[in-house]
């Protein structure tokens, strides 16, 4: 290209006439559809939008302008000098422009010109079309998100439907169970049965608390006595009860070994009802979390305040482990759905500890701190435990109602899949890394 | 010595003891053990086998803390001290991978999915118990009443 024509001889020449320089606000409209223009703009300072006709598509700019790029390139050259989209300053702006009619123009200025035209409209359409793929692409990831949202709300209605159902059922049979235990007891006592309650009592009081280990240990305890099968040793062994109290019982009842198991038995079969439905009972809770969001969306919380609220809740829990907390001094406020940010930590906290706890650890360490930059507020939990296996990493935020995943406890799959959903809501992030004694979750919520 | 064993194993302590309550018809005949991991089974199978008693039968859950249910077959399949041994796998986890794997690698027997019917149990257990007792030439006047009578007649057409 001919050195006279370089751009900056163009800014030069053609647009340093002070008189034709605009102060243009933010909000304003530079040129507006179908106007009649004969100027070519070009934008100092500042940045504008270009927006189509088309009133579907209002908001959605078509083009972008800022330093050193020019507007009204079409109506400017074409025939019949009008503005094919509506350009607003998104900002605070300046632009120079260039009003001498086309036709006006000698022969030796286009010659001068021509060169340096092309170079314009080669630019302006390399600009259009990046941005038009930058919006695709924007697009593309919107609807990926909606898609998932979509994803996430389907299922959690379709699980709020079953918890519902699920409700009533595992009501009945925990009453049910509470009443059985008493009705029992009663006829226990009324027919003067009190050796049958002291072994049923024992069944459902701890259940049964001897490991299959513990159990064949024990058996040495009952070989003395005569005339016990070896099966009747296994089934004492099991009640966990004290040798003792039930050799003395047998010395008084020889045939006795049978009862004495059947009635623990049956104590242990109402306690494991028990811890059953009110596992069942603590699924259901959770289940019901996932598909309804019941609380309001508050202005001005504190996120170190929900997350010592969460430690309030597993105050108990967190005794197990050496608890490391370091909150943010000067954290902002921001809006959220308070309660469920506490349900947040409550599941992250509570993972965290069963997989130390679960693991059986040495020195079981929780290390939680939040910070926060100009637009996040980030928490962070770290443990040291064993580690998630790489398998299941990706497949960690899924909902699962199994009560196993590769050895991991049931809360952590539906756990974090609600994590996941009130993230979402709040339009945070969460992410994990994981390596074995050294498990970090980092949760990112925006300021707003 | 010779007494037969069956061996379930099951983390979990309630389901477990129920297994073990449903396998109690058997108790007067045989012997069970229970056990809450793989290698809990393990050292118990050695014992076992140590006294000059036999396993006739395992019952493990798959999905397990430590090691699988599927690895305990397979290495029971790799010693020539239980490679007699039948082998069922009684779980509700067991991905398609696992199950390809435990019969293709551990010769597995049977497959019952949780929860479990007892009947279906049952029959499977008769069913095993039968066929290892005549694979290993053990005298079975003395179990008949927890034979399958249909393999048995079936095995004794085929030898007489």
């Amino acid at each position: 290209m001919n050195e006279k024509v370089s751009f900056e001889w163009v800014k030069k020449e053609f647009f340093s006439d002070g008189t034709k320089t605009l102060n243009i606000k933010k909000g304003e409209t530079l040129l507006d559809l179908d106007q009649k223009n004969d100027k070519l703009f070009l934008v100092k300072t500042g940045k504008f939008y270009g927006y189509l006709a088309d009133t579907d598509l209002a908001t959605y700019p078509i083009f972008e302008a800022t330093e050193d790029k020019f507007i009204g390139v079409y109506s400017y050259f074409s025939q019949d000098n009008k503005s094919y989209s509506r350009v607003i300053a998104a900002e605070d702006s300046v632009v120079s422009y260039y009003d001498k009619p086309l036709k006006n123009h000698s022969d030796k200025e286009w010659a001068q010109l021509a060169p340096f035209l092309i170079s314009v409209v080669v630019n302006e359409l390399y600009s259009r079309q990046h941005f038009a793929r930058l919006m695709a692409i924007e697009k593309h990831h919107d609807v990926q998100r909606l898609l998932k949202a979509e994803k996430m709300a389907t299922l959690g209605q379709m699980a709020a439907g079953i918890a519902h159902e699920l409700n009533n059922s595992v009501g009945v049979l925990d009453r049910g169970t509470d009443h059985l235990k008493q009705f029992v007891s009663q006829l226990a006592i009324d027919q003067k049965g009190t050796d049958f309650i002291l072994f049923f009592n024992a069944g459902y009081e701890h259940g049964q608390r001897f490991s299959s280990v513990e159990a064949r240990a024990q058996r040495n305890a009952f070989k003395k006595i005569k005339g016990l099968k070896d099966s009747q040793i296994k089934r004492l062994a099991k009640t966990g009860m004290d040798p003792d109290l039930i050799i003395q019982y047998l010395r008084k009842y020889p045939d006795a070994a049978d009862r004495i198991y059947e009635s623990w038995e049956a104590g242990c079969t109402i306690h494991d009802m028990h811890i059953a439905s009110r596992h069942a009972t603590h699924v259901v809770r959770s289940v019901k979390e996932l598909g309804v969001s019941q609380q309001t969306w508050a202005k001005n919380i504190n996120i170190n305040n929900s997350l010592e609220e969460a430690l309030v809740i597993l105050k108990n829990l967190s005794k197990r482990v050496d608890l490391q907390l370091s909150l943010d001094d000067d954290q902002p406020l921001t809006s959220g759905y308070y309660g469920q940010l506490i349900q947040v930590w409550i599941n992250i906290i509570k993972n965290g500890i069963e997989s130390m706890v679960g693991a059986g650890i040495p020195n079981p360490q929780l290390i939680i701190k939040s910070a926060h930059n100009d637009k996040y507020i980030m928490v962070s939990v770290t443990d040291n435990g064993p580690g998630i296996p790489k398998d299941i990493m990706n497949k960690i935020f899924e909902p699962s109602f199994t009560t196993k995943v590769g050895g991991l406890s049931f809360g952590l799959g539906l756990g974090l899949s609600i994590v996941q959903r009130i993230i979402t809501e709040h339009d945070g992030k969460i992410t994990v890394t994981s390596e074995p004694e050294k498990t970090i979750f980092t949760v990112s919520i925006p300021i707003i | 010595m010779d007494n037969l064993y069956i061996i379930c194993i099951d983390d979990q302590r309630e389901v477990l003891s129920t297994l073990s309550e449903d396998l109690s018809p058997f108790e007067d005949i045989l012997k069970i053990e229970e056990c809450e991991s793989a290698d809990e089974a393990w050292e118990i199978m050695e014992s076992i086998d140590t006294e000059g008693d036999h396993i006739a039968l395992v019952i493990t859950d798959q999905v397990m803390p430590k090691k699988s249910g599927v690895e305990l077959l397979k290495n029971m399949s790799k010693d020539g001290r239980f490679e007699s041994t039948k082998k069922m796998l009684l779980t509700g986890l067991a991905t398609h991978q696992d199950t390809i794997e435990a019969i293709n690698d551990a010769q597995l027997d049977h497959y019952i999915e949780k929860p479990w019917k007892k009947e279906e149990l049952h029959q499977a257990i008769r069913t095993l118990f039968t066929g290892y007792v005549l694979e290993q030439g053990i005298d079975y006047e003395k179990y008949l009443p927890i034979l399958d009578q249909k393999v048995l007649f079936e095995h004794l057409r085929k030898t007489t």
